[in-house]
């Protein structure tokens, strides 16, 4: 891992909530953070309506990516990224449970119910590793699932793999929050009872004080435990030291914004939650919150009704479509509502302004895509991305790439080098994704 | 001649592998699987995967011919889980006894896995952390206070169907950051606000209803009223400062007239101009536990839009805050919570002493055992060290219970194991750690005195049933209905399905919390008056409402409240017996129709422990087929055009029929007897040959037919979401010895729950 000009920024004592931003961006444009964020559309997307045949310069987008039509500078379409470890590989059914698992990771779920789920490292988690302890949360993850369903998930996989995007360890998912309040309290702390910067300072050295007093009580909780159990406390002992440096992070900032507006619980209309969950990505990257942000639009396989837009059938049920045109244009419709919300965070992002006037959108690179490209058939290859924003750092927007067949780790591992982090394999990667 | 010519073959395959039977110096093996074994493997599996027939290329003489079974354990894996699971051999050719299968299945166990069936091995399990509903039920059952936490934390992963299980229970910074919020909320709603001080509730311009945003505040800009609703803990005069301002038009200030709970307080004259504000402040009595609406009407509008001055034009009422202060003093609630906690309540009479009795008597149900001497002492001096800081005795307490809070002792259920003869493996838990298993079972949280008195005694084992018993009638068993039938059933994802409004309007939000109610208080019925299992299906009543009856189109008097129903006539041919009920019929269809494969999946899966085989990778999941002309056919039609196809055929056939005998319920649980103007066949037919139409006859056949296989599915769900792991063929025998109640009479539902509490893996510890 090799950092180079951001890290000087630690020693200024980098403020990190948004009040502060103004100053910090006085000494230049090139100081301005890079972002990442994922987002993910379940089921596959009906591609013909999605993508346009031809590559090169994007003109006249197809029906499903209309809402975006306008964004066409500031985004790029791939084709010919695959994901060949979501295939079933010898492992039986269950395609929708690896697509999920296996967007970020480019890794084979381990196939298995609850015991030893195992998959892989994902891309936001190594960034995180490398850049996450330069803001007050070192990643966030969001989702629209708020509950899990009940019974077996997808063909004997663990319900872990559909519904969470990101993995820190090949055993720990980083369980996505679906509650905006509960983000936007995250983010910017409880509004409702305001503390005093004092008071906020006492709590924080009390609160250091009793985690290590915790960590004093796992060390002898651990000397009691069996090897399997002392990988679940890891997880404990590494959740608490993020936490203390999270805390120690705040320190150094802790200002608060109150003139922000707390969202309430979770919409009741999936639109405005979808809406109002961008607008989080939006804030935590806009405050510098956090510069790695993943969110799962709905879990893959998920089996949502649109009536709004007329379609009252279930969105797995209606997946398969068996070349039924009646059930294409349904899912086409479905495919370019989610387009719609995609246009909405990219209309935020693009008004957002950084210090030096710059639209927040170009210090952010954003894929939109998913793990299954036809659904129908639960393909795995040819995987529907977009790559928004990054026009900062160079991103070569307004325009179609077939790459061929290359793995879509290539794609992520080009993202990393963006930021300066040498990750020189991961996944089934097989090299950088070259001229992004 | 022919059996004689089998067994040479055996034997001479057998001699060819001599290291095949490790186990035996004897002999003993090769015999039993030569005289015992091979001739049922003959009898049951040949004629499709053997001699010569290679049916899912597999054949069964090749794998026995390649020898070292121990060696090809993946194999005979999968071979063990195929006929454990009943999916093998096929419904349509002769099935083994249930005797036959078990000598299978323990010889492959003993040859393959290398089980010793005389050592019961508990496997391990990873160690649990509470999920979201226990911690939820253990903080309120500790500490004496209703809180939120479900909604707070995020959602828990599962496994094996189940957030029991430790393995997924996985502990994220995020969560380690909830865990940490949560107890400082846990503690103030205990303790109260420190030093006594009055609380304050501030209310921000999203928490009032009225007017809309303009700023970050609160508008009225013509005639109208801002409110919001307040729920006092205490009783005494409440403090409301309201910070507003005006505009200025006409000759006379903004007013802001004041009513709490529909009497008029006061009225202002707002005379801060905008945008300069000011507080405004007034008091009301308040009664302890009451909701209190407070409004704040703005009866004098103003609008010139003719005046020459842009800034006298208008006259418009702000709000930016509403704060509402307690009385100061300890409130109500708190004084419970206190007493609870320390057995004082008045801050000045609370010390060290009361102090350390309070650990004395509390951190040992935190963390389900007693303390050493050093643990305790460590305690101890964290509480000195916050009072060296300079924090008075509640706060160093407050922080101390902190700690114990985010410990891992608290998060973790640990569970320790008997300190008898520790040579022997594996070891009974320890009494606390039984009795913890046991209330996280049935309650979902925290034993109550009576069971850690127990276990303190060392008793609870010499009391089990008699305990069982006890805790069944609690009415904390609520939990484990709620929580063991919303995973087992999978009623919890009736909350997730929505059934389009246009097709099934009479589907409310109501009826949906209905139905899932009928089905939790079905099954709590059965299990508080230990009825038999085989109600699940048979029974003619069920729980039902006035509400839920009308929606049933059943016949007779309601109220409000659920009853038992017992039906009678027509009612009888349509309800009655799980399978009629709103919930699962409703869980099993997609948002526009039924989808019998849904249903009949559900049966395998959730009453037969025999999930249908997953489909192959690539071929669409529960595929149902649609060509143009299909529209007009009944789901049944489309369905039967489908399973023609011969890949899905095995398949579908023995789910599609189960569900064909429940077309009469719509997609929403309504019975019917056409579909778009055509009349429905009900019948279902395995590839056995067995028949029955309609879902009395279904739940009939499914009673008489796979009772023992009922019984074993539930036995195995209760167990992997008592004791928290997936089982595997270790715990075959156990499973079987968990359902042996009297093989004559009926198993009913609490003596299961009684026999999987004192099954070895529930008492065992690896």
């Amino acid at each position: 891992m090799k950092i180079t000009r951001r890290s000087a920024l630690r020693g200024f004592g980098v403020s990190i909530s948004l009040p502060v931003l103004e100053s910090f961006g006085r000494t230049g444009f090139s100081e301005i953070p890079l972002r990442m964020g994922f987002t993910y559309i379940p089921n596959g997307v009906i591609i013909d309506e999605w993508r346009p045949k031809e590559t090169g310069s994007l003109g006249k987008l197809p029906e499903s990516l209309q809402p975006l039509q306008n964004y066409t500078k500031d985004f790029q379409l791939m084709s010919g990224l695959d994901h060949t470890k979501a295939y079933a590989n010898g492992d039986g059914g269950g395609d929708h449970a690896r697509a999920n698992a296996t967007f970020l990771t480019g890794c084979q779920a381990k196939k298995t119910a609850g015991k030893d789920i195992k998959i892989g490292v994902s891309v936001d988690q190594i960034a995180a590793d490398a850049i996450g302890d330069r803001t007050k949360l070192r990643s966030l993850e969001l989702s629209c699932d708020g509950v899990r369903k009940s019974g077996k998930c997808d063909s004997g996989y663990s319900c872990a793999y559909q519904y969470n995007l990101s993995w820190k360890t090949e055993s720990m998912p980083m369980v996505p929050e679906s509650n905006p309040r509960l983000v936007f309290e995250r983010l910017f702390g409880n509004a409702s009872s305001p503390l005093d910067r004092k008071a906020q300072l006492k709590r924080r050295a009390l609160n250091k004080s009793i985690l290590d007093f915790a960590l004093e009580s796992a060390k002898g909780f651990n000397n009691r435990l069996s090897k399997m159990d002392q990988d679940k406390l890891d997880e404990y002992f590494s959740s608490v030291r993020e936490l203390e440096k999270r805390i120690e992070r705040e320190e150094k900032n802790g200002a608060q914004i109150s003139y922000l507006h707390r969202p309430e619980g979770i919409p009741d209309n999936y639109q405005e939650h979808l809406r109002i969950m961008f607008d989080m990505m939006a804030l935590a990257f806009q405050s510098d919150s956090t510069r790695i942000s993943s969110f799962l639009l709905a879990h893959d396989g998920s089996n949502r009704s649109f009536r709004d837009i007329g379609v009252p059938e279930g969105h797995h049920s209606l997946s398969h479509h068996k070349n039924d045109p009646d059930k294409i244009k349904k899912l086409a419709l479905i495919d370019r509502f989610y387009s719609e919300q995609f246009a909405y965070f990219m209309h935020k992002l693009s008004t957002m302004k950084e210090v030096d006037g710059s639209r927040l959108l170009d210090h952010c690179m954003i894929v939109f895509g998913g793990g299954i490209s036809d659904g129908n058939r639960h393909r795995h290859s040819d995987l529907p991305v977009l790559l928004a924003g990054g026009k900062a750092h160079g991103l070569a927007n307004g325009r179609h790439v077939d790459y061929g067949s290359v793995p879509m780790t290539n794609l992520f591992l080009a993202l990393l080098e963006k930021f300066d982090i040498e990750a020189k394999q991961f996944g089934d990667s097989t090299g950088v994704l070259r001229g992004i | 001649m022919k059996s004689w010519f089998k067994q040479w073959t055996a034997l001479s395959i057998l001699g060819l592998m001599s290291p095949l039977f490790t186990l035996g110096s004897s002999g003993s093996e090769t015999i039993l699987f030569n005289e015992k074994v091979l001739p049922l493997l003959e009898e049951y599996c040949y004629d499709c995967h053997g001699d010569g027939a290679k049916k899912g290329d597999f054949a069964m003489d090749e794998l026995i011919a390649l020898g070292n079974v121990s060696k090809h354990s993946e194999k005979w894996d999968r071979i063990w889980k195929n006929i454990y699971n009943r999916n093998m051999p096929p419904a349509n050719v002769p099935q083994p006894s249930d005797i036959e299968i078990s000598t299978i299945l323990s010889w492959i166990e003993d040859a393959s896995f290398g089980h010793n069936p005389n050592y019961y091995d508990p496997a391990h399990v990873v160690l649990r952390r509470l999920n979201r509903i226990e911690y939820e039920n253990t903080v309120q059952d500790l500490f004496g206070i209703e809180i939120d936490v479900k909604n707070y934390f995020p959602a828990d992963d599962t496994g094996y169907g189940f957030d029991t299980i430790g393995e997924v229970l996985t502990l994220s910074p995020l969560l380690m950051e909830k865990y940490l919020g949560m107890a400082e909320i846990v503690m103030e709603e205990t303790l109260g606000p420190i030093d006594d001080k009055s609380l304050r509730h501030r209310f921000k311009p999203n928490d009032l209803k009225g007017g809309s945003e303009q700023d970050g505040m609160r508008v009225l800009a013509s005639k109208g009223s801002l409110s919001l609703t307040f729920i006092s803990s205490q009783e005494g005069q409440h403090t409301v400062k309201v910070k507003a301002t005006a505009s200025l038009a006409g000759d006379e200030l903004a007013k802001m007239s004041v009513a709490v709970n529909g009497k008029q307080i006061t009225e202002f004259s707002i005379d801060a101009e905008y945008p300069n504000k000011k507080e405004y402040v007034f008091t009301f009595g308040a009664k302890p536990n009451f909701s209190n609406q407070i409004t704040l009407t703005f009866p004098n509008d103003f609008w010139d839009p003719k005046n020459k001055d842009p800034k006298r034009r208008d006259r418009n009422l702000f709000v930016e805050s509403v704060e509402i202060s307690s009385p100061e003093g300890v409130p109500q609630n708190v004084i419970m919570t206190r007493m609870h906690l320390l057995g004082k309540w008045k801050t000045e009479e609370i010390g060290d002493e009361e102090a350390k009795t309070s650990f004395d008597r509390w951190l040992p149900r935190i963390y389900r055992s007693p303390l050493d001497p050093s643990q305790f002492e460590r305690h101890i001096s964290l509480y000195k060290k916050m009072k060296q800081k300079g924090l008075n005795t509640l706060e160093s307490l407050r922080q101390t219970f902190k700690a114990a809070l985010i410990s891992p002792n608290f998060i973790f259920r640990e569970e320790k194991k008997l300190k008898v003869n520790p040579s022997t493996q594996p070891r009974l838990l320890d009494e606390y750690a039984l009795a913890h298993r046991m209330s996280y079972f049935l309650w979902s949280s925290v034993p109550d005195d009576e069971l850690w008195d127990l276990a303190t005694q060392g008793k609870l084992r010499a009391n089990l049933r008699e305990e069982v018993k006890r805790m069944i009638r609690n009415p904390k068993i609520d939990q484990f209905v709620k929580n063991f039938c919303g995973q087992w059933l999978q009623l919890r994802d009736l909350n997730l399905v929505n059934p389009n409004p246009a097709q099934f309007p009479t589907f409310s939000e109501e009826v949906r919390e209905l139905m899932i109610l009928e089905t939790e208080k079905f099954f709590k019925h059965l299990l508080v008056e230990n009825l038999p299992l085989e109600l699940l299906l048979s029974a003619d009543f069920s729980m039902i409402n006035q509400e839920l009856a009308k929606y049933y189109g059943v016949s007779g008097d309601f109220s409000n409240d659920f009853q038992k129903v017992v039906f009678r006539g027509e009612d009888l041919n349509q309800r009655g017996g799980l399978l009629t009920h709103g919930s699962i019929l409703t869980i099993t269809s997609n948002p526009t129709r039924t989808s019998p494969v849904k249903r009949g999946k559900w049966i395998l899966d959730n009453l037969l422990a025999a999930p249908p085989r997953d489909p192959p990778p690539g071929v669409t999941e529960l595929e149902e087929p649609n060509d143009s002309d299909f529209k007009k056919l009944t789901i049944r039609e489309q369905m039967a055009m489908h399973s023609r196809s011969p890949t899905c055929y095995s398949c579908h056939a023995s789910m599609d029929n189960l569900g064909y005998a429940l077309e009469n319920f719509n997609a929403v649980g309504k019975w019917r007897d056409h579909e778009g103007g055509k009349s429905i066949d009900v019948t279902g037919k395995l590839s056995s040959g067995e028949k029955f139409t309609g879902v009395r006859e279904l739940q009939r056949f499914l009673k008489e037919n796979k009772k023992q296989a009922i019984i074993r599915c539930l036995a195995q769900k209760l167990l992997i979401y008592g004791i928290g792991r997936g089982l595997n063929f270790k715990d075959r025998v156990v499973v079987d010895d968990v359902i042996s109640i009297g093989k004559q009479e009926e198993i009913k539902l609490a003596d299961l729950v009684f026999k999987v509490i004192q099954s070895k893996p529930f008492q065992l510890s690896q």
